[in-house]
C-alpha cells in the first residue's frame, strides 16, 4: 500500500511539475542576438528573459539585458517614471554583476556576442578583461546616475508631497468651515494643528524645491527647469483647493504660507483685540444689571448704552452675530431693569402727577418690548455653529449653550415678573388719581369735608356710610382744591355741594347748590381757568333734567351762570384754555341710562355753540382727549350705530357690564370722522386716557365686567394697557384674547 | 503491487492526454445567448461582467448583437445592433466586436468578402444611448491587409489587434499575427508586432484586461493542446513582456478562441468550437478563471453625473489623474443622455478623479487602491452645479459700520456691466447668483467713499457653491473750518468741542484751541451730518448743524458766542410745539437738555423764558398761548431739578416780532420762537 501511495505520488508530481503552464519553447542565442542587432529592445529583452530561463549560466544574456535595462533606465522620466528608472537601474546593476560573474565562468567563449556593445579591445580582439573592465565602468555609471537621479527625484517628489498635503488639508478646512471668518474665531486646536502644519508643509515644499532647483542645474534632466510663482488665496472656498502641475517648467502654487500668516495676524491682532475687550464689556455688563437689579428707586441712574462701533467690530467678523444679540439683550435688559428702578414706579410715592407716570410707563413698556424682541431673536440663534466661534467666552461666562439656554428663559421670566409688578403699581397709582372717581363714597378719612357737610346737611350723625359723593376735584397750582360733588340729606333729597379746601386738605368753604326743593341736585364735574372754576351742574325734577355752567371764581364765588339747553345727564367736562372752550359729554336721561351720548363744544366767552354731535351708543364715555384739531372720545360700549345703519356690538356680551372700548373722532365742527371699536371676547373697559405726545394716547382700563361702586372688587381685576395713536392704530396692548 | 502502479501510471498518462486532468469545467453560456442553429462567435465580456456583444451566425445571416445582465444576474435577450448591421448597403460581415473600457465604444473588423484576404477595423460610439454608424479607423492602422481582431486597453491609449500572417507550420487554419498601435495627439502610431514570443506566428484574438497589463489571446502553438488555445502575457512595462502563458486548465483538443475576462467576476468567456472552426459551429462558453491566469486587481468606478439642480444628467469629463505628478492618465465621459460614466482603476495605486462639465463646479477627490484584496465594482454618482451665490459685505473700513452701496458686476473678460439679481438681505450685506464659468468683477461704491472691489474668477475650478467676501471702503474726509468768536469782541475762545456724528451717532469731544483768526479746523467724514455744540463757562450754549462737503461745500462755520450778560437773549431755536398747543414737541429735548446744563453750570443765573407767536390771531389768543408755551418750558426746567426761584416765564404773544417783515411764511415761523434771557448771573 505504502508502495503504491508512494508511487501514485511520485507521478502525481511529475505531471505536475510537467505540466507546466508555460508555453515554452527552445530559443537559439544566436537566433535572439539577430533581434539584438535590429535594435528591436522590446523583443530582444522578451527573448533574453525567455532564454535566461532556459540557461541561466549564459553570460551575454545578462550583459544584453544589462545594455538594454540601463539604456530604459535613462529612457524614462524619473520625475514622472522613477519605480520604472529604480526598476531598470536596478536590473542594470543587477545583470552586470551576473555578467560578471558567469563570464569568469565562460574562459573567453561566445566574445562574438559582445560586439555590439562598443567595447574597445586593448588587443585586436575583445578580452574577457575588456568586458570586464566595460561591465565596472558601466556599473559606476549606473550608479552615478541612480545617486544623481534618486536625490533629484526624491527632492522633486518630496516637494510635490509636501504640497499635496497642503492641499488635503486645507480642503479639509475647507470642509469644516464654511467660511473664513469662522476660522479667524476657532479656537479649537485641531484648528491650529492644521493651520501649523499647513504652513509647516508649504516651507518644506519651497524648500525641497529649491534642493531639487539647484540639483537640477548640476545633473540636468530632460528639459526640466521648473520655476515657480506664488499665487495668494483671495478667496476662500474658491482660490487654493487645486493641486498643481509640477512638470510644468512654469508652477502655480498657491501661497498658504501667507494664507496661514494673514490668518494669524488677524487672529492676534483683531480678533485677539476684540476677545478682550468682549470680557470687559460684559463684565461691565453683568454688573451693571446685578447693581440695578439690587439697588433702590432712582432716578439717578444714567441710560446704558454700548458704542455702536464695538457692535461694528464684532459683527465684521461674525456676520448675524449671537454675541451681539446677547449684548444688545443686555443693554436692554439693563435699561430696562433701570426703568422698573425709577421713583415713578416707586409704590411709596404719590405726589407725582399721573401723567408724568402714564409717560414713564410707556417708557417703561417700550423697553419691554425691546427686550422681548432681541430675547426672542437671541434665543433662536443659540445653535452649536454660533457657540463655536466664542467658545471659551461662552463656557466661562454663561456654562456654554445649556447655561445660554436657561439665561435667556430666566431674563424672560425675570422680565415679566418686574413688568407685572409694574403694571401692579400702575394701577394703584391710577386707582388713588380716580379715587373719587370710582369711590363709592365720601370716605370717612376727609373730616374736613364730612365736619363741613354736616353742617350743611340737617344734624344727624355722619358716620353712616353712603352720605354723598365727590364727583370731581381740581388742584391748583398752590395745592388748593374745588371739591364738587353731591350729598344726600335725610329726606333723601339730593343736593350738590362746591367745596374750597386750603393745601392741607382742610375745607375752607362749602356751598350747597340746589335748584329748588323739590330738585335732585349734582355737581358733576369741574375745570379751572385763568379766572376761577366752571362747575357743571345737573338738576332733576319729574325726571326732567336740566343743565348748568357754574362760573365761580377763585374763592369759589358764582360769578354767573351759563344755561345749557341740553336735557341728558352730564358726563364729563373739559376746558380748553387756550381756545377758551368748554367741552362736555351728556349722556341717558338720569346717571343710570347708559344709553346715546352728546358731545357740545361751547365757547366760553360768549357761550356759543361751536358744534354738538350724538353718538349712537349704549355705554360711557371715560374720556375726551384733544389731538391737534380733533376730538378724541373713549368710550366703553355694548354696541353702537353708525350713520349709515350698521352696528357695532361689543364681542364680550349682550349685558351692559360686558363692555368693549371704543374711541370716536370728531373734527373740530363736530362731524364724526373715525370710530374706532377695540373689539375682544373677553369685557374690558377703560378709565382712563392720556396724551403721551402729538401722536401717542395711553389707555388704561380694567380687565372685566365693568361693575360700578365697588372699588375693592375693581381693585382685583387685572390692569388693561394700550396705545394708541393719533389715527386710532393699536400700537400695543398688554393682552390679548 | 506491481499491477496497481502500472494502472496508476496508465490513468494519469490518459488524463493527461485527454487533457481532463488539471482542467475544469466550461459551461456554454445558455439561452438566450446560445440559440439553436446559430453559432455565437468572438464573444466579448465588459470587465464589470455587465454587457456582452458577440456576432450571431447562421448560414444566411451574420449580425452583431449585444446582451446586458438583468437585474436577476443572468445575460437578457440579445438585441441586434442596428447602426452596424445596417450601416451599408453592400452585404459585409462584421468579425470580432470589442467594447472600451466603459462600453462606450464598439471596435470590429469588417469584410465585405468572405473570402477576400483584406478587412478592415471600424469603430462605433454610442451617443445618448444609441450606436452610431461605423467610422473606420483610419492609417496606419488600416492597410490593404486584413486588419481583425482590434482590442483597445483600458487607457484608450494602445490598440491590439491582428493582420495575417501565412505560417506555413499551421495547415488548415489562417494565421495572424498581433500588433499594436498607440494613440497620441490625435494620431495612431505605426502599428507594431508584438515581441516573440508574445507572437509566435499563429496568434489572434488579443484582449486586453481592465489592468492594462495582461493580455489574453488565442494561439496555435507546438506545445498546445491541439487547435487554437488560450494564452496570457504580462507586459510588465511598457518595454518588457513575460512570454505568453498558456491557460490549460481551459485548453482542449478543440478551438478555444476570443478569451474576454470580466475582472469584477473573476470570469473568462471565449468563443469554443470543434477542429474545423470554418464548418463547425461556434458557441460561447465560460469558466472562472484560476488566481494563477486572473489578471491583476482593479476597481470600476461607476455611476451617474447629474446638474445638482435639475437633476438631469450631465454630459461631463472624468480625468484619472496621477497626484504626484499632477498629469492626466487617462479621461472617461458621462453620456448626456445618461450620464453615466465608468473608469478602471488598476490595483496598487493613487488616484486623483476630477470630474467637471463646461460652465459647472468640479469634484475632486483622491482614490487608492493599494489595499484591495478582490476586483469589485462601486458606484459613485455625483452632482454638478453651475451657479454659486457669493454674500457680500460692504463696510466702513473705519468703524466697520455696514454701508449701504451701489454694488455692481461685470464681466471681466468682455468688459460689460451684467444685470444680475442682486438680493439687499440687511444694512450693507447683499446676495448675488452668479453662474459658473466667467470672471467678474465686483464693485462697491457709495457717495463720498472711495470705490472698491475685487476679482472672482470663476472660470477655474469651482468645487463650492457659496462665497463670502467683503469690501471696505474708506470715506473721504473733509477739512472743516470752525471759527469759535466772542459775538461781542469777535476774538477766538477756547472751548470743548463736542462733535456728534448723527450719520454714525458717534460722539467725539475735543478740546480745542483757536489759532490767530478765532478758527479750528477739524477733519470730518465727508457727507456726514454733524452735530457741533458747545457750552463754555462764560457763554450762552451754542449748536448748529453741519453737513461737510467735498463737492461745492462751504466747509467752514461761524459760532458766535453770546457772552452771559444780564440782558443777553439767546433764541432757543430747537424748542417747538404741538399745533395750537404748549406742549413740547419731543424734538424740543436735546435743546432744552442744552438749557439745563447752561442752568447747571451757571447756578446762581436767573433767566427769564420768554414765548412768541406770529401775527396770525388774535392778540388774546397769542398772548395765551406763548404764556402757555413759556410755562411748558418753566415746568419742564423745574421737573429737571432748577431751583423755581431762578426761572421766569413770560408769554408776549405777538407783540415782539423779531424776523421782519412778517408777510412771508418763513418769517412767521422764525417769529413763533421761545427765547432765554439772562435777568442776573
Amino acid at each position: 500500500m505504502n508502495k503504491f501511495v508512494i508511487a501514485f505520488s511520485a507521478i502525481f508530481l511529475a505531471l505536475l511539475i510537467s505540466v507546466s503552464a508555460e508555453a515554452q519553447r527552445k530559443f537559439k542565442y544566436k537566433d535572439i542576438y539577430e533581434v539584438i542587432l535590429t535594435g528591436d529592445k522590446e523583443s530582444s529583452y522578451t527573448q533574453l528573459l525567455a532564454f535566461q530561463k532556459q540557461d541561466p549560466h549564459f553570460a551575454n544574456t545578462y550583459f544584453q539585458l544589462a545594455l538594454i535595462a540601463k539604456f530604459w533606465a535613462q529612457q524614462y522620466d524619473p520625475l514622472t517614471d522613477f519605480p520604472m528608472v529604480e526598476f531598470f537601474i536596478y536590473n542594470t546593476k543587477l545583470y552586470l554583476g551576473l555578467a560578471k560573474l558567469k563570464m569568469l565562468d565562460e574562459s573567453g567563449r561566445n566574445r562574438e556576442y559582445y560586439e555590439n556593445a562598443g567595447i574597445v579591445p586593448k588587443k585586436k580582439k575583445i578580452q574577457t578583461e575588456d568586458i570586464l573592465a566595460f561591465l565596472d565602468s558601466n556599473l559606476v555609471e549606473i550608479k552615478n546616475y541612480e545617486q544623481n537621479v534618486t536625490l533629484i527625484s526624491n527632492y522633486f517628489n518630496k516637494s510635490v508631497e509636501y504640497y499635496n498635503n497642503c492641499v488635503i488639508i486645507y480642503k479639509q478646512v475647507n470642509a469644516d468651515y464654511n467660511n473664513i471668518k469662522d476660522i479667524y474665531l476657532g479656537s479649537e486646536p485641531e484648528l491650529a494643528e492644521k493651520l501649523l502644519k499647513i504652513k509647516n508643509d508649504f516651507d518644506s515644499t519651497l524648500l525641497f524645491f529649491k534642493n531639487f532647483s539647484t540639483a537640477i542645474v548640476k545633473y540636468p534632466i530632460l528639459n526640466y527647469h521648473q520655476k515657480y510663482e506664488l499665487k495668494t488665496i483671495e478667496t476662500y472656498r474658491l482660490d487654493g483647493l487645486t493641486h498643481s502641475n509640477f512638470l510644468k517648467n512654469e508652477i502655480v502654487l498657491w501661497n498658504y504660507a501667507t494664507w496661514v500668516n494673514e490668518i494669524n495676524k488677524i487672529k492676534s491682532s483683531q480678533i485677539s483685540a476684540n476677545s478682550k475687550e468682549i470680557s470687559k464689556i460684559n463684565k461691565i455688563v453683568v454688573e451693571n444689571l446685578r447693581m440695578v437689579a439690587d439697588g433702590n428707586y432712582s432716578d439717578e441712574r444714567k441710560p446704558f448704552s454700548l458704542d455702536e462701533k464695538f457692535i461694528y467690530r464684532i459683527e465684521k467678523y461674525d456676520n448675524s452675530s449671537m454675541l451681539t444679540e446677547l449684548f444688545r439683550l443686555n443693554e436692554a435688559l439693563i435699561n430696562f431693569t433701570i426703568g422698573t428702578k425709577s421713583n415713578y414706579n416707586n409704590p411709596s410715592i404719590d405726589k407725582i402727577p399721573f401723567f408724568k407716570r402714564a409717560r414713564y410707563f410707556h417708557d417703561l413698556v417700550s423697553k419691554k418690548k425691546s427686550v422681548d424682541s432681541l430675547n426672542h431673536i437671541f434665543e433662536q440663534k443659540i445653535t452649536s455653529e454660533n457657540i463655536r466661534k466664542y467658545t471659551e467666552f461662552y463656557q466661562n461666562n454663561y456654562s456654554g449653550r445649556t447655561g445660554l439656554k436657561e439665561y435667556s428663559f430666566r431674563q424672560k421670566i425675570n422680565t415679566e415678573s418686574l413688568m407685572n409688578s409694574a403694571y401692579q403699581n400702575l394701577q394703584t397709582f391710577l386707582f388713588f388719581d380716580l379715587k373719587y372717581k370710582l369711590s363709592d363714597t365720601i370716605s370717612v378719612a376727609d373730616k374736613s369735608l364730612v365736619s363741613a357737610l354736616t353742617v350743611l346737611k340737617p344734624k344727624t350723625s355722619f358716620l353712616k356710610p353712603k352720605i354723598g359723593y365727590i364727583t370731581d376735584v381740581v388742584e391748583n397750582e398752590n395745592k388748593t382744591k374745588l371739591n364738587v360733588g353731591y350729598y344726600i340729606e335725610q329726606n333723601s333729597q339730593i343736593s350738590a355741594f362746591v367745596a374750597n379746601s386750603d393745601s392741607l386738605g382742610n375745607i375752607t368753604k362749602i356751598r350747597s347748590q340746589k335748584t329748588n326743593s323739590n330738585s335732585s341736585d349734582k355737581a358733576v364735574a369741574a375745570c379751572s381757568f385763568a379766572g376761577g372754576y366752571y362747575v357743571l351742574l345737573n338738576s332733576n325734577e319729574a325726571s326732567q333734567s336740566k343743565n348748568v355752567i357754574l362760573v365761580l371764581d377763585k374763592s369759589g364765588n358764582e360769578i354767573k351762570r351759563i344755561k345749557l339747553e341740553i336735557n341728558e345727564f352730564p358726563r364729563l367736562m373739559k376746558y380748553d384754555e387756550i381756545n377758551d372752550n368748554i367741552l362736555c359729554v351728556f349722556g341717558g336721561t338720569n346717571e343710570n341710562d347708559q344709553n346715546n351720548l352728546t358731545i357740545m363744544n361751547l365757547n366760553a366767552l360768549d357761550q356759543s355753540i361751536v358744534f354738538q354731535s350724538k353718538i349712537a351708543i349704549k355705554g360711557q364715555v371715560f374720556e375726551v382727549l384733544k389731538m391737534d384739531k380733533n376730538f378724541f372720545v373713549f368710550c366703553n360700549f355694548t354696541s353702537y350705530q353708525l350713520a349709515e345703519g350698521s352696528e357695532i356690538r361689543s364681542q364680550a356680551g349682550n349685558a351692559d357690564s360686558q363692555t368693549n372700548i371704543a374711541l370716536f373722532v370728531f373734527d373740530g365742527t363736530g362731524n364724526l370722522m373715525q370710530n374706532t371699536p377695540y373689539l375682544s371676547t373677553q369685557s374690558y373697559f377703560g378709565l382712563k386716557a392720556l396724551k403721551l405726545s402729538s401722536n401717542k394716547i395711553n389707555i388704561l382700563g380694567l380687565k372685566g365686567e365693568y361693575l360700578p361702586g365697588n372699588l375693592s372688587e375693581l381693585k382685583n381685576k387685572p390692569l388693561f394697557y394700550s396705545i394708541v395713536d393719533a389715527k386710532a392704530t393699536e400700537l400695543f396692548v398688554n393682552w390679548h384674547d | 503491487m506491481k499491477s496497481r502502479i502500472v494502472f496508476t501510471v496508465f490513468v494519469a498518462i490518459y488524463l493527461l492526454n485527454s487533457g481532463t486532468l488539471f482542467s475544469q469545467i466550461v459551461k456554454i453560456l445558455p439561452a438566450p445567448i446560445t440559440i439553436p442553429g446559430y453559432s455565437v462567435k468572438s464573444p466579448y465580456v465588459s470587465y464589470d461582467g455587465q454587457n456582452m456583444v458577440f456576432i450571431l451566425e447562421n448560414k444566411d445571416s451574420s449580425i452583431v448583437v449585444e446582451s446586458q445582465r438583468t437585474i436577476d444576474g443572468v445575460w437578457g435577450k440579445p438585441k441586434s445592433i442596428t447602426a452596424i448591421n445596417k450601416f451599408d448597403t453592400k452585404p459585409f460581415f462584421i468579425e470580432a466586436p470589442s467594447y472600451n473600457q466603459d462600453v462606450t465604444e464598439l471596435y470590429f473588423s469588417l469584410l465585405y468578402d468572405i473570402k477576400d484576404s483584406t478587412a478592415d477595423i471600424y469603430s462605433s460610439k454610442k451617443i445618448a444611448g444609441k450606436w452610431q454608424k461605423p467610422v473606420k479607423l483610419p492609417k496606419p492602422i488600416n492597410t490593404a491587409q486584413f486588419e481583425s481582431d482590434p482590442c483597445l486597453s483600458p487607457d484608450g491609449k494602445t490598440l491590439f489587434f491582428v493582420r495575417n500572417f501565412d505560417n506555413p507550420e499551421i495547415k488548415d487554419f489562417q494565421c495572424t499575427v498581433i500588433y499594436s498601435s498607440k494613440f497620441s495627439d490625435s494620431v495612431w502610431s505605426e502599428p507594431k508586432l508584438l515581441p516573440s514570443p508574445v507572437n509566435s506566428g499563429c496568434d489572434g484574438a488579443p484582449r486586453m484586461a481592465a489592468d492594462g497589463k495582461t493580455l489574453y489571446m488565442s494561439s496555435i502553438r507546438e506545445e498546445g493542446k491541439g487547435g487554437s488555445d488560450l494564452y496570457f502575457a504580462k507586459n510588465i512595462t511598457e518595454n518588457v513582456w513575460i512570454s505568453p502563458i498558456a491557460i490549460d486548465t481551459l485548453n482542449t483538443e478543440k478551438n478555444e478562441m476570443y478569451p474576454s475576462v470580466s475582472s469584477v467576476e473573476n470570469t473568462i468567456c471565449l468563443e469554443t468550437s470543434e477542429k474545423n472552426r470554418r464548418k463547425s459551429l461556434k458557441l460561447a462558453a465560460y469558466a472562472n478563471l484560476p488566481n494563477k491566469f486572473s489578471p491583476e486587481k482593479v476597481v470600476i468606478l461607476n455611476g451617474i453625473i447629474s446638474d445638482k439642480n435639475s437633476s438631469k444628467p450631465l454630459p461631463a469629463r472624468v480625468d484619472l489623474i496621477d497626484p504626484n505628478s499632477s498629469t492626466l492618465i487617462y479621461s472617461a465621459f458621462s453620456d448626456a443622455f445618461d450620464g453615466k460614466y465608468s473608469i478602471v482603476l488598476q490595483q496598487e495605486k493613487n488616484y486623483r478623479i476630477d470630474i467637471s462639465s463646461a460652465g459647472y463646479s468640479h469634484v475632486i477627490f483622491d482614490y487608492s487602491t493599494e489595499k484591495i484584496k478582490e476586483s469589485f465594482s462601486e458606484k459613485r454618482d455625483f452632482t454638478l452645479f453651475n451657479e454659486v451665490v457669493l454674500l457680500l459685505s460692504v463696510f466702513d473700513s473705519e468703524i466697520f459700520e455696514p454701508l449701504k452701496s451701489e454694488v455692481r458686476i461685470y464681466d471681466n473678460d468682455l468688459g460689460n456691466e451684467i444685470t444680475l439679481n442682486l438680493n439687499e438681505t440687511g444694512k450693507g450685506k447683499y446676495n448675488l447668483i452668479l453662474p459658473a464659468g466667467k470672471k467678474y468683477r465686483i464693485t462697491a461704491s457709495k457717495k463720498r467713499f472711495e470705490p472698491n472691489g475685487f476679482l472672482l474668477d470663476l472660470s477655474g475650478v469651482v468645487q463650492f457653491s457659496e462665497f463670502e467676501r467683503d469690501i471696505e471702503l474708506t470715506q473721504a474726509k473733509v477739512d472743516f473750518k470752525i471759527g469759535i468768536l466772542d459775538s461781542e469782541t469777535g476774538e477766538g475762545v477756547d472751548v470743548e468741542l463736542e462733535i456728534t456724528n448723527l450719520t454714525t451717532n458717534e460722539r467725539i469731544t475735543k478740546k480745542v484751541k483757536t489759532d490767530a483768526d478765532g478758527k479750528v479746523t477739524v477733519s470730518l467724514r465727508d457727507g456726514d451730518r454733524y452735530d457741533i455744540s458747545v457750552s463754555p463757562k462764560g457763554y450762552a450754549f451754542f449748536n448748529t448743524v453741519i453737513e461737510p462737503e467735498s463737492e461745492g461745500g462751504e466747509n467752514f462755520v461761524d459760532l458766535k458766542l453770546q457772552p452771559l450778560k444780564q440782558e443777553t437773549k439767546v433764541e432757543l431755536s430747537d424748542i417747538t410745539f404741538e399745533f395750537n398747543s404748549a406742549d413740547l414737541n419731543s424734538s424740543s429735548f436735546p435743546e432744552l437738555e442744552r438749557l439745563t446744563k447752561l442752568m447747571q453750570i451757571n447756578p446762581e443765573m436767573k433767566i427769564e423764558i420768554s414765548a412768541h407767536t406770529d401775527d396770525v390771531g388774535a392778540q388774546n389768543y397769542n398772548l395765551k398761548l406763548s404764556t402757555k408755551r413759556a410755562q411748558s418750558v418753566l415746568n419742564y426746567l423745574i421737573d429737571k431739578g432748577m431751583n423755581a426761584k431762578n426761572i421766569s416765564s413770560k408769554g408776549y404773544g405777538k407783540s415782539q416780532p423779531k424776523y421782519l417783515p412778517e408777510n412771508t411764511e418763513e418769517n412767521r415761523s422764525r417769529n413763533r420762537r421761545v427765547e432765554m434771557k439772562i435777568l442776573s448771573l
